[in-house]
Order: C-alpha cells, then sequence, then structure tokens
C-alpha cells in the first residue's frame, strides 16, 4: 500500500479523444505512455517517479484491458534489463526511476541496450532530481547519455508538450534504433497542469505475438565481432537517423518572433525559468514572448549541427544556458561554429555559475550581465531602485536549521535510542548508514553514520573495516536496500568473506522512504504481488549462522541483542532484524478501522503520552535519546520556574518509546501514558465505578476535579 | 484586476499543516477566478517532518486560449505573496530573499513549532520571536501575523484553511471570497470544519486579532502567619515570595516555609539593591522543594490531575482512562529515603550496594488503581520522616553551601551574587543527573579561591554552557579554560 491513493488519478488514465486532463505531470506523462501504445512498463520507486510507479500498480485493471505489461523491479538494474524485449520486438517498453542514482545501478543493462540498439522504442522516464531539496548527490544524467550514445530529451515543462515529446521519444527511438532517455525535472513532475487527451491504444505487437515467434540475431549480442559492429554502426547510422528525426519533426524548437544580434541556447527544462528572467528584464511578456531569439533544446543530446548554425547565423553572441558540471553543450556548439568560421562569441559558464541550480535570481543576474556585454541597447534604461539579485533579508537573529528527522512514533527511532544507550557502555561506534528513512539518523538529535555509500550498500560499506577482536563496526540496511542487492552485496558477501561485523537490517514492512511501496518482505496481501518472504529465511538462505530479531519498540531486548552482536565470540557475521512496522502506513492502516470501530460503538483502546509538567525538571535527555516530533517544549507555567517545560503535543500516537526510554535509559518520573478506552465494556465501566467508589474511600483526590 | 505579470504565491509548510492541500484550494479558487493557475513543490526528503515548499503563480485568463508562462520555483525579490505556516519558516523565508518591502504581501503564523536544536538543550534555546517578528514587519511590504495555530486549534482543524482565510482576508488576493469558499467545498475533505477555520481567519485578518493578554498572576493567599512576615519584603517580589512560602508548605510544612523566609532574610540583610533577591526568592524553594520519591508520588497524586490527563488525550466523558507511571528507581534513590546514618551505610559497601542493583526494576505503574494508588500515597506517607532522610541531608549540604556563597556575593559584588542564584538551574532532574549538577556545583562554588576567575560573567558562561548541552563536555572545557586563564570571550562561547 503506497503513501497515496491514486484511485481518482487513475479514472484520468481512461480519459478518451479531445478530453482534459488535469492534474500532475508525472500523471500526465503516465497518460501518455498508454496514448503510445506502450506494451511493457517497468521501473523503480523513488522521489519524483514514485507516483508514476504508484499510480500504475493502482491502475491494473485499465493495464489488463490494454495489455500492457507493468512489473515493478526488484531494482533499477531489474528495470533497464526488461527493456531487452524492445531489442528483438517492435514492442514500445518504458521504465522509470530516480536519476542519477538509479541511472547508476542500470548502467550495466543500459550500455549493454544502448550497444545492442533497439527495435521498439525503448524510452527511460528519469525524475531528475537536482538542487533545492535533492536527496542525493549532484550529479548529471548527461554523461551517461553520451558515455553510450543514448539520446537524451529535457523536456520544455509545458504538459500539452512534454506529452507529445513522449510519444516521440519513442518514434525518435525506434527510428535510430536507439534508447531514449526522457528526462523530467523534479518540479516539473510537481507541476499541475492540463494537456488534451487521447484514446488509450492497444499495443500492436504483444508479448505472446513474441513468444509465439521468437527472434534472435546474432549481430544483436554483446560478444565481439558484434560489439565492434554495434559501436560502429551507433556512428554510421544511429547517429545521423537521430538527427534528421530530430530536425525533421522539430523536436527543439526556436523562438525568434524578431532578429538581434544576441540569442540564447537552453535545456528545454529550464525554459520557464529563462523566460522568467526576460520578463523581469523587460524583454519578454507573461506570454514568453521574446526580444531575444532562443532556441530550445528538447533534446539536448545529440545536438542537431544545422539547427545551430541557422540558429547562430547574423549573431554576435550566443548565451548557452546548461545546468550542471561538467558543461559538455556549451562546448560542443562552441567547436561547431569554430569550425564552421562563424566569428560568434558563444558564452555560457562565467557569467553562470558553474555548479548549482540556475534559480531565477542566478539566471536573472547571469542574463543581464551577458545582455550588458553583449547587447546594451536591449536592456532597457536602469530601474531607479534595481532589483535586488541576492537574496538580502537581513535578519538579526540566524534562523535555526530544521533537518528532516523520523517521523512521530517511528519504528527506528527507538533502534537508534538503543545505538545511543549502547555507546554508553562501548564508546563511539563506526556506523556504515544506508539509503531509506534510516539515514535520517545521521542528523540530530542521534548524529550517527559515518558514510553512506548507496542504496543497499550499507554492509558493504564496512567491509574495509575488518579486525580480528576489538571493537566491531555496525553496518546499517533498510529492508528496501535490503531487497534491492544488499542481501547479496552486504550479507552473502559478509559471509563468503567470512566477516565479524554487525549488519542491522531495519524491517519496516514497506519501501518507506520512497513512499511506502510493498516489498518481498511486506507483512501483507500486496495484491497482484506476491510478499511475505521473510528477511530471516534469505538471511539465513545465504548462510548467517547468528541471527536475531527484535522488536526496535522493545528498547532493552534491542539493546541486549545489539550487545550480544557486539561482543559474542560467535564467528561470522552477525545480523540482527530490527523489526516495527513503518508508523505512518500503520496509521494508514488502523485509521479508518478505528475510525470505523468508533462509529459502530465497539469497544476501542488508544495511547497517548504526556509528561507531568510538575515533575519535568527540563533536562531534556529524552528529547535528545529520541527526537520525536511530538516531544517539544513550552512555557513553564509554574511562576517560579525560568526555563521552559517538555511536553508531548497533539500529536503523539502512543508508540511507547518515550515510556520505553524513561525505562532505559534510567530517566526522570516525568511520562505517563493514558490509556483510553472508548465504548468501553459493561464489565469494565463497573469494574471502574467500583475503583473510583474505593479510591475515593482511600482519600484518593488525584482523580477530582481540580 | 489587471495584471501584466503574474501574481507569484509561496507556501512554506511543515509536513502536516496541510500545505499540499491549501494549494489544492488555491488552484481551484484561482481557476474559478477566471485565472490561469500553475502549481508545484518540492517534497524530496523534505516530506519527512522537514519544511515544504509550494509554488504557484496566477494570470488572467484572457480567454484568447494564449498560456502564459510560469516560472517553477519563487524567485529572490520577485514573490507577491508568501504564506508561512510557522514563525520561523517565516524568517526562513526572509532570509532566502522571498519576501521583500518592494512587493510581498507576508501571511505569517506567529506560532513555534521548535526545531530539534532548539528543543534538545537542557535551558532555554528557543530563539527569541519578538526580534523576528521585528524583523518580519520590516522585511514585508505588508505583515499579516498572528496566532494561526490557536485559532486553528480552537475550530479543530489545522492550519491551512487559517493561512487560507488570512490570505484572503487581508484583501491581497485578487479572488473574492465567496470562490475561495467554493474552492474548499469542492475539494470535499472536511468541508464544514475548513470553512468554519477559513471564515474565523477572514475575520481576524480583516479585524485584527487581540494578542492573548497572560492572565494577571494571581498571588496565592497565605496563612496569617506568613502575611505580616510577607508584607515585610520589597512590593515587587512579595507574589514571588509568596509562591515560595505556598511551595515549601505544600511540599513539607509550616517550619519548612519559615527556613526559607529565614535563608532569604540572609540574603535580603546582604543585598542592598534587591537584585539578588529576587532570584533567590525564586531559585531558593525550587531547590528546597527537590524532587525526591516522595515529592514524585505527591505530585502524581495532586487533586484535578488526572482531570487534566484526560483533557490532553482529548478523552470523551464516557471514555475510560488508565494511568501508567514509568518509574526507574535506582539504588541510590532507595537509600535516599531512608534515614541518612542507614542510608549512608548503605551505599558506602560497595558490594551490598551493587547486590542490590539486581533489585532495581523497570516500574509501570497505575496510578488509577487501587493498588498503584496505595504504593504512591505509601511513598508520600514517608514524607513525614524527610527531614532524617539521607537524600534531605545531602541537599541540604549542598544547598547551605550555595546558600552562603550567595550571601557572601552579595555583600560585595551584586552581579557575582545575581548569577550564583541562578546556578540552582545546575542543580536539576534525577539519577545521574543531578549527581552531576552536584559536582557542578562544586566546581562553580571552589572558583571562589581564584579571585580572577570568580566573577559574573563567568559563572554565568558557565551556566550558560551547561543549559546549551546536554550530554557533552561545553560546560567542563569552558571551566578548563577559565582556570587555565584562556580567551573568555567570543569564542569561549561555542
Amino acid at each position: 500500500m503506497a503513501e497515496r491513493s491514486f484511485k481518482k488519478e487513475v479514472e484520468l488514465l481512461r480519459l478518451g479523444d479531445g478530453q482534459t486532463f488535469e492534474g500532475e505531470t508525472i500523471l500526465a506523462v503516465t497518460k501518455a505512455l498508454l496514448q503510445a501504445g506502450v506494451g511493457y512498463v517497468g521501473g523503480y520507486q523513488g522521489a519524483p517517479v514514485s507516483h508514476l510507479m504508484d499510480v500504475l500498480a493502482d491502475a491494473e485493471d485499465i493495464l489488463g484491458e490494454l495489455g500492457v505489461t507493468f512489473e515493478v523491479g526488484a531494482s533499477e538494474a531489474t528495470a533497464a534489463a526488461m527493456l531487452a524485449t524492445s531489442i528483438n520486438y517492435p514492442i514500445r517498453g518504458c521504465v522509470t526511476w530516480k536519476s542519477t542514482v538509479g541511472t547508476n545501478v542500470a548502467s550495466d543493462a543500459l550500455s549493454n541496450l544502448a550497444s545492442a540498439g533497439v527495435t521498439g522504442g525503448a524510452v527511460v522516464l528519469l525524475g531528475e532530481d537536482y538542487g533545492e531539496g535533492a536527496s542525493i548527490m549532484q550529479e548529471r544524467t548527461h554523461a551517461f547519455a553520451m558515455k553510450s550514445q543514448m539520446w537524451l530529451m529535457d523536456p520544455r515543462p509545458e504538459q500539452q508538450r512534454v506529452v507529445d515529446l513522449v510519444e516521440e521519444a519513442f518514434r525518435l527511438s525506434e527510428a535510430s534504433n536507439t534508447p531514449v532517455l526522457f528526462m523530467l525535472r523534479i518540479r516539473a513532475c510537481h507541476l499541475r497542469g492540463h494537456f488534451r487527451t487521447r484514446d488509450n491504444v492497444r499495443p500492436a505487437f504483444t508479448a505472446r505475438d513474441a513468444l509465439d515467434n521468437p527472434v534472435r540475431t546474432y549481430d544483436r549480442i554483446i560478444l565481439p565481432p558484434s560489439t565492434f559492429a554495434q559501436e560502429k554502426e551507433k556512428i554510421e547510422r544511429r547517429w545521423p537517423a537521430a538527427i534528421e528525426y530530430i530536425e525533421r519533426r522539430q523536436l527543439n524548437e526556436t523562438f525568434a518572433a524578431q532578429a538581434a544580434p544576441v540569442g540564447l541556447i537552453l535545456q528545454g527544462g529550464l525554459y520557464n525559468a529563462v523566460v522568467r528572467a526576460l520578463e523581469r528584464l523587460g524583454l519578454a511578456d507573461a506570454y514568453g514572448d521574446s526580444r531575444v531569439p532562443l532556441h530550445v533544446l528538447n533534446v539536448t543530446y545529440p545536438l542537431v549541427p544545422s539547427e545551430l548554425s541557422r540558429f547562430a547565423q547574423g549573431k554576435t553572441a550566443l548565451l548557452v544556458v546548461e545546468e550542471g558540471q561538467p558543461e559538455f553543450i556549451e562546448p560542443a556548439i562552441a567547436a561547431q561554429l569554430a569550425a564552421e568560421g562563424l566569428p560568434i562569441r558563444v558564452c555560457g559558464k562565467g557569467f553562470l555559475p558553474r555548479a548549482g541550480e540556475y534559480t531565477g535570481a542566478v539566471l536573472l543576474g547571469a542574463l543581464r550581465n551577458f545582455f550588458k556585454e553583449y547587447a546594451p541597447h536591449l536592456l532597457p534604461p536602469a530601474p531607479a531602485v534595481e532589483v535586488p539579485l541576492l537574496p538580502h533579508g537581513k535578519l538579526s537573529q540566524r534562523m535555526p536549521p530544521r533537518p528532516s528527522g523520523l517521523c512521530t512514533g517511528c519504528p527506528e527511532r527507538p533502534l537508534f535510542t538503543a545505538m545511543r544507550l549502547l555507546e554508553r557502555e562501548t564508546g563511539k561506534l563506526h556506523v556504515s548508514a544506508d539509503i531509506g528513512c534510516h539515514s535520517f539518523a545521521t542528523l540530530p538529535p542521534f548524529n550517527m553514520g559515518a558514510s553512506i555509500m548507496g542504496y543497499g550498500l550499507g554492509a558493504a560499506g564496512a567491509a574495509g573495516l575488518q579486525t580480528k577482536g576489538g571493537k566491531r563496526a555496525v553496518a546499517l540496511m533498510g529492508d528496501g536496500g535490503f531487497w534491492h542487492n544488499g542481501l547479496t552485496s552486504g550479507i552473502a558477501n559478509a559471509v563468503f568473506n567470512r566477516h565479524d561485523d554487525v549488519t542491522v537490517i531495519v524491517d519496516n514492512g514497506y519501501s518507506a522512504a520512497t513512499g511506502g511501496q510493498y516489498i518481498p518482505s511486506s507483512d501483507a496481501d500486496a495484491g497482484s504481488r506476491e510478499a511475505r518472504h521473510p528477511i530471516e529465511a534469505a538471511v539465513r538462505g545465504v548462510g548467517v549462522r547468528w541471527v536475531r530479531r527484535v522488536r526496535t519498540y522493545d528498547i532493552r531486548a534491542t539493546l541486549k541483542s545489539l550487545r550480544e552482536a557486539l561482543t559474542t565470540l560467535e564467528k561470522g557475521p552477525k545480523v540482527v532484524l530490527a523489526e516495527g512496522e513503518c508508523q505512518l502506513n500503520r496509521q494508514r492502516r488502523l485509521a479508518p478501522l478505528v475510525r470505523a470501530d468508533l462509529a459502530a460503538g465497539r469497544r476501542v483502546q488508544k495511547q497517548r503520552f504526556g509528561i507531568d509538567e510538575a515533575v519535568c525538571t527540563g533536562d531534556r535527555s529524552c528529547i535528545r535519546l529520541s527526537g520525536c516530533p511530538s516531544l517539544t517544549v513550552r512555557p513553564s507555567t509554574d511562576p517560579l520556574r525560568r526555563l521552559p517545560v517538555t511536553h508531548v503535543d497533539q500529536s503523539c500516537v502512543g508508540c511507547g518509546v518515550c515510556g520505553e526510554v524513561a525505562h532505559a535509559a534510567v530517566l526522570c518520573p516525568s511520562f505517563h501514558r493514558a490509556d483510553v478506552v472508548s465504548n468501553p465494556t459493561r464489565l469494565e465501566r463497573w469494574a471502574d465505578r467500583v475503583r473510583q467508589r474505593v479510591l475515593r474511600l482511600l482519600g484518593a483526590r488525584h482523580l477530582e476535579a481540580a | 484586476m489587471s495584471l501584466t505579470r503574474p501574481l507569484t504565491l509561496t507556501v512554506a509548510a511543515l509536513g502536516g499543516q496541510g500545505g499540499g492541500v491549501l494549494t489544492e484550494w488555491l488552484v481551484a479558487a484561482g481557476r474559478l477566478a477566471g485565472f490561469h493557475a500553475q502549481a508545484t513543490s518540492v517534497p524530496g526528503v523534505a516530506q519527512r517532518t522537514g519544511a515544504t515548499i509550494y509554488y504557484l503563480e496566477f494570470f488572467p485568463d484572457a480567454g484568447d486560449g494564449r498560456q502564459p508562462v510560469m516560472a517553477l520555483m519563487p524567485s529572490a525579490g520577485d514573490v507577491d505573496i508568501v504564506l508561512a505556516a510557522e514563525l520561523v519558516e517565516a524568517g526562513r523565508m526572509v532570509e532566502r530573499g522571498f519576501v521583500t518591502p518592494e512587493r510581498t504581501t507576508l501571511v505569517a503564523s506567529t506560532h513555534r513549532a521548535y526545531t530539534i536544536d532548539e528543543k534538545a538543550q537542557p535551558g532555554d534555546g528557543r530563539l527569541d520571536p519578538l526580534p523576528l517578528q521585528a524583523d518580519l514587519a520590516k522585511a514585508a511590504r505588508r505583515l499579516v501575523a498572528f496566532d494561526m495555530a490557536a485559532l486553528a486549534s480552537r475550530e479543530r482543524a489545522v492550519v491551512s484553511p487559517v493561512l487560507f482565510g488570512a490570505l484572503q482576508g487581508c484583501g491581497a488576493l485578487p479572488f473574492p471570497i465567496e470562490t475561495c469558499r467554493e474552492a474548499i467545498k469542492r475539494y470535499g475533505l472536511a468541508v464544514e470544519v475548513n470553512l468554519r477555520a477559513f471564515d474565523a481567519a477572514v475575520v481576524a485578518a480583516r479585524e485584527g486579532v487581540k494578542p492573548d493578554v497572560p492572565s494577571a498572576a494571581t498571588i496565592p493567599t497565605v496563612p496569617a502567619v506568613f502575611v505580616s512576615r510577607l508584607e515585610r519584603y520589597a512590593k515587587p517580589v512579595q507574589t514571588l515570595i509568596a509562591h515560595g512560602i505556598e511551595r515549601c508548605r505544600e511540599y513539607q510544612d509550616d517550619a519548612y516555609a519559615a527556613t526559607y523566609l529565614e535563608r532569604l532574610d540572609a540574603v535580603v540583610a546582604a543585598d542592598p539593591t534587591g537584585s539578588v533577591t529576587a532570584i533567590m526568592a525564586r531559585t531558593l524553594p525550587l531547590w528546597m522543594c527537590f524532587e525526591d520519591p516522595c515529592r514524585v508520588a505527591q505530585l502524581k497524586l495532586s487533586p484535578g490531575r488526572i482531570a487534566g490527563i484526560r483533557r490532553h488525550a482529548l478523552a470523551k466523558p464516557t471514555d475510560l482512562v488508565h494511568v501508567r507511571e514509568f518509574l526507574r528507581p535506582r539504588v541510590e534513590e532507595i537509600a535516599g529515603l531512608l534515614p541518612n546514618a542507614w542510608g549512608r551505610r548503605v551505599l558506602r559497601n560497595a558490594r551490598l550496594r551493587q547486590w542490590l542493583r539486581r533489585f532495581e526494576r523497570d516500574i509501570t505503574l497505575t496510578s488509577t488503581s487501587v493498588t498503584g494508588y496505595l504504593l504512591l500515597r505509601g511513598l508520600l506517607f514517608l514524607r513525614r520522616f524527610r527531614r532524617g532522610s539521607l537524600r534531605f541531608a545531602e541537599e541540604n549540604r549542598w544547598l547551605i553551601q550555595w546558600h552562603a556563597a550567595v550571601v557572601t556575593a552579595a555583600g560585595r559584588d551584586a552581579d557575582l551574587a545575581v548569577e550564583l542564584a541562578e546556578c540552582q538551574s545546575l542543580v536539576r532532574g534525577y539519577g545521574e543527573t543531578i549527581e552531576r549538577g552536584h559536582a557542578r556545583l562544586q566546581k562553580v562554588l571552589t572558583l571562589s579561591s581564584r579571585a580572577a576567575c570568580y566573577t559574573a560573567a563567568n559563572i554565568r558562561l558557565l551556566r550558560e554552557a551547561a543549559e546549551r548541552d546536554g550530554d557533552g563536555d561545553a560546560f567542563e572545557q569552558a571551566l578548563a579554560r577559565m582556570v587555565a586563564g584562556g580567551p573568555m570571550s567570543g569564542e569561549a562561547r561555542l
């Protein structure tokens, strides 16, 4: 069950000719795939393409009606390998993931695919996570396209245009026998827009057709001498075919209402930001009519030399707006125009920063400086008040940072609390962290984790730190990462190499960080997929002998297992399975049931934690050991106290960790838990009345109103 | 309304504040009002408990089929409206240049969701909100700010409909009120609650919100015997002292309150300006009423406690509520209850102490049950033997030293005495925390043998280090630098 349900959105996929789709671009693209007659879709979830996967998972009916295969890949490599179908058969296929991380994982398959070439259109839809809010290292996908000779599209983020270009991507792929990378930037994915829909198209050629008449030709196999032939074919046949197609179908766009001595060449994805900067400089209107000619590269690789020559004609300078580093487009254009002998300056980096996101303020400054130098007459007289280029808001205090953290009630919190308590006994430990929610443990208040090497690579990241005797390294891994590759790269590898260290596998039942998708070990009826394959069986299956399963909310037991893992004399890797259902998913699963029970008058018991203000002395150990968002501070109501008191706010889900921490860490006696029983049974009500009467007889006053 | 360029709007919200839904409402309202509307967001990692930014643009639909080109992210100096669902997030919008005096209307809630750095400190790590609010007023062309979380909570809503209403009410949004209400209705999520919160916020933004005046502090009435003694003190501190008297009486008895006043009188005698007395009136009773197990039992059984817990847990009158307490007394706490000599003997015998450790248990006690109540009552009963207990003797030993140091200092250096009087904050908590507190206080007091180090500024520095750094050794490092005679200004405050 994913974080968001797309029941409503799924209906949008059924829209037919001439209707209007309204919604997020990533969903528009999903619809575009069906309109393009895609035969199979696969991928691995991750922002910003998780929604695409979630929608398709919720749209099994529609996919079934159309005969489209949909698969949630075990990893991006799996998804990429799916495209093998399009090598031999005229079936359109699309796979999707988060780039560049997913592209890294998929590279092996992608390289082989690119070498073999494709018959059916093969499109890789990339959710590009660069700039503000990005959760991955900052790199460019561009280099992947260049090294493997795949084509790279970076569409102008107008929904109709994006949808049209999705279909063009398949055609381009088929016209040039080359897979196409279709890159969508994160904000473009989440953009709400609209477009005119067309009927969905059933794939003309199906998997059944393929299996009934299998095709194989040796020239598509990755072995010499085919590989040498393929390498030549890429340059001699596929490249020119692509350039011819891009130019003929005008996939790139030139906006030039009037002639000007300068022009801008930009990646399609940056179009809106560039137009806004021009508009702020008085060089364009709100509709994007620009006094400066623009050449918009919806296909950023390969470049089309004839288009560029035409655009450069009569100009003295060009500014290439290319985000990310190193720059590839700018030097390529400069080299081409120089070779053609055109007397033109090609600018780019220098006016623009070499690295980092091209925000509105960055573009505004760069364009103004470029025009000042090469076309000062274009700029309107400087306004009386210069619009400030840089954030000029100066505050008298610095705003405290608000790092991401684990959610209220998260089962991973008590695990890290236990690890902190363990460090009180052992001293600091080397922790090899991994990708997933648990990577937030590297942030305050836990501040734990020395390195992150990639999804599922937590255990492998500690492989170099093996010693005989002494302290052991602790590696972390999520259940998502475990199934992605950690089982082999981490666990089997540790067994084979006789590691002696500890791997903690966080088993929360879902691929939680990407939106709570099912994985093989989910304890749930996963619909058309098969789950409930326990991690423990897999770990033992590859030869781990020392395995402990703990419920993370039981901090003492977790602490004990971790302590044992660090000290046991038993040889071989030690694996602790830290289990606890993702609280977000749990609440989503339970909340409707609880509501229904309450409405039907059935007995419901809820838990809520609280702090006795008068007992709390404000030491905040509890906050430093857990960091639960519901644990906060507020001014003391005690006129004698100067310092604020600790307080549990209304978001508490009663997970129990506060009580566990109070015990395990020997904290203060301030915490209490209220067990609230709604619709109690008659017996309970009777017992409560008796109890209250006895307590009153005994002189109890805490039950009275204040 | 004629626009030549898009109306730009940024929403800064935290997870769970409804920023996504607010964006949907705004887009729908814009389209209903005849505007092109575009919205996007950057959730990413920030989605999990961090801050999320939504960005919207609106442009009048001329009806000619032409599509305006709208930006996908806010740009410094180019934002017309900023909605901030929390005070520090509003500050962050200013830091990033999205709020500019030339054009930005800033609609912000003044409530705080404290960040982890602010709330993890043992002292008071909270950002001072007053200078920030003043900054916001200077940074924006127009500021509409009030506690929107309070209004939301009154209407049982989240903060997003309040932000929407405040924006509509302040007139910066070119969509009529009925269009906005229609957008909320059409979206279909908790329509009634959201409309109520929206309407209340419209009114609040139009008519302004009266800031909550803290209810005038009530002066507790003290028994007749204390009235004349109380009147001898300077008027401004009488309220505090009355609270102190009542605290000591509740904690022990009238005689204990009298001891409080005797100790305070010693301070008064040495304190011509009254500045030290004003602090000691507060910190003396806090320390004198230290939280031993009897005190905890007393507080857990205080009248009205369960009713307060029921309110906090949002229990309905028909619900049953059972309250569990989490206790983890160590041998030291138990021995502290014993008569002084016995307790001392137990603790001095390391082997006995170790043997007793095996009886330390996690105790989960139900204070709403008969047995739980009787256990707590039993603990409370021991209060009458408190004066003879080990813990009482120990605390008093520390307290007397501290009190003497304050009195001595008051005669020579009032500033130093004030800082020493505040050092009660070092000695807080339970178990190992308070043991560490005692040790730290001792270190502070032994500074008196080094005249150069024994200054108000140094004592303040040490106390602030302890209040800022919970588990680390900032206090010890600051002390070491002091004793070594190293630099004491700027960088030592790290």
